[in-house]
């Protein structure tokens, strides 16, 4: 019984409740909100934003691991290159029985 | 200033137009985020979104409605949507927790006093909308609607984009689930 009176005691706690107004000075501090929001998206300014600025760290950092990804590659195959053509020219020397200094002059 | 009036008004980007819709419409919001979100703070902020949402979106306010529904319409999204965000930062904060971070947790305030509460109700009111919390989240929007708002179930239906038997429907189980929890109360 003590139980069925909580339960309708609960349930009715809402009757005649009145509406709760906005808080004093609402409008005021909506529109300082409206003010803020269009300062904050003018053009230009966007590029400030942390996202923005993440991003573009992201992209030169890419850039730069590209760059010295390929200047890697780029030493290696020189140096390969190099080694071809030393024995190529030692090779030529040997081939034609010439004294390897010859070929230099 | 007549509806049509006051969305000429808005469409046109008046100061006047934009006022008067504060004016007409600002307890209400207020009241209905107030009782879904149970925070004054944060029904604020809501109540200023929806503001700001129905002054973006105005030229896509289709006159079939009234204006009324669609901001209740608006109100009750976004203080769901928050709702349902303030949740997912509870359980992550949990889980952050977990591992040592030092990040607190979405502290759920205890009681809730609705400022518009008659005084010698002001205790089970504050127990009845701390089982309004527990409500899902349609159950809670037609409960504060027709309780707090005091919404016939027509405009409820229209606010929420369905029938007036579903409403029906949800304050039943409403109901039913705010029974059973009171049930479960100790004492």
């Amino acid at each position: 019984m003590e139980k069925k009176n909580k339960e309708e005691q609960l349930l009715k706690s809402l009757d005649g409740i009145q509406k709760a107004p906005a808080p004093d000075f609402f409008y005021a501090r909506l529109r300082a909100k409206m003010e803020a929001n269009i300062a904050a998206e003018k053009p230009g300014l966007f590029i400030l934003r942390p996202a923005y600025l993440t991003s573009l760290l992201g992209i030169f950092l890419l850039v730069n691991i590209i760059t010295f990804i390929q200047l890697q590659q780029s030493t290696r195959i020189k140096a390969v290159t190099k080694k071809e053509n030393v024995a190529t020219i030692e090779s030529f020397a040997a081939d034609y029985q010439l004294k390897s200094e010859a070929v230099y002059e | 200033m007549t509806e049509t009036e006051l969305i000429r008004g808005l469409r046109a980007a008046e100061e006047a137009a934009f006022k008067e819709l504060v004016n007409r419409f600002q307890d209400s919001v207020y009241n209905t985020s107030l009782g879904l979100i149970q925070n004054t703070a944060d029904a604020e902020d809501i109540a200023q979104e929806v503001f700001i949402q129905v002054y973006k979106s105005i030229h896509q306010f289709k006159e079939a409605a009234q204006l009324s529904t669609w901001i209740y319409r608006i109100t009750t999204t976004k203080s769901l949507d928050f709702l349902r965000s303030k949740r997912r930062k509870k359980r992550f904060g949990f889980i952050k927790s977990l591992f040592g971070e030092d990040h607190a947790l979405v502290v759920d305030p205890e009681d809730f006093n609705h400022p518009g509460i008659l005084q010698e109700r002001k205790e089970e009111a504050a127990q009845l909308f701390t089982l309004i919390n527990q409500l899902p989240g349609n159950q809670r929007a037609a409960f504060i609607l027709n309780k707090v708002e005091e919404l016939s179930y027509k405009e409820i239906a229209a606010i929420l984009q369905t029938t007036e038997a579903s409403v029906d429907a949800l304050l039943q189980r409403a109901k039913k689930q705010l029974q059973k929890k009171i049930a479960e109360m100790p004492g």
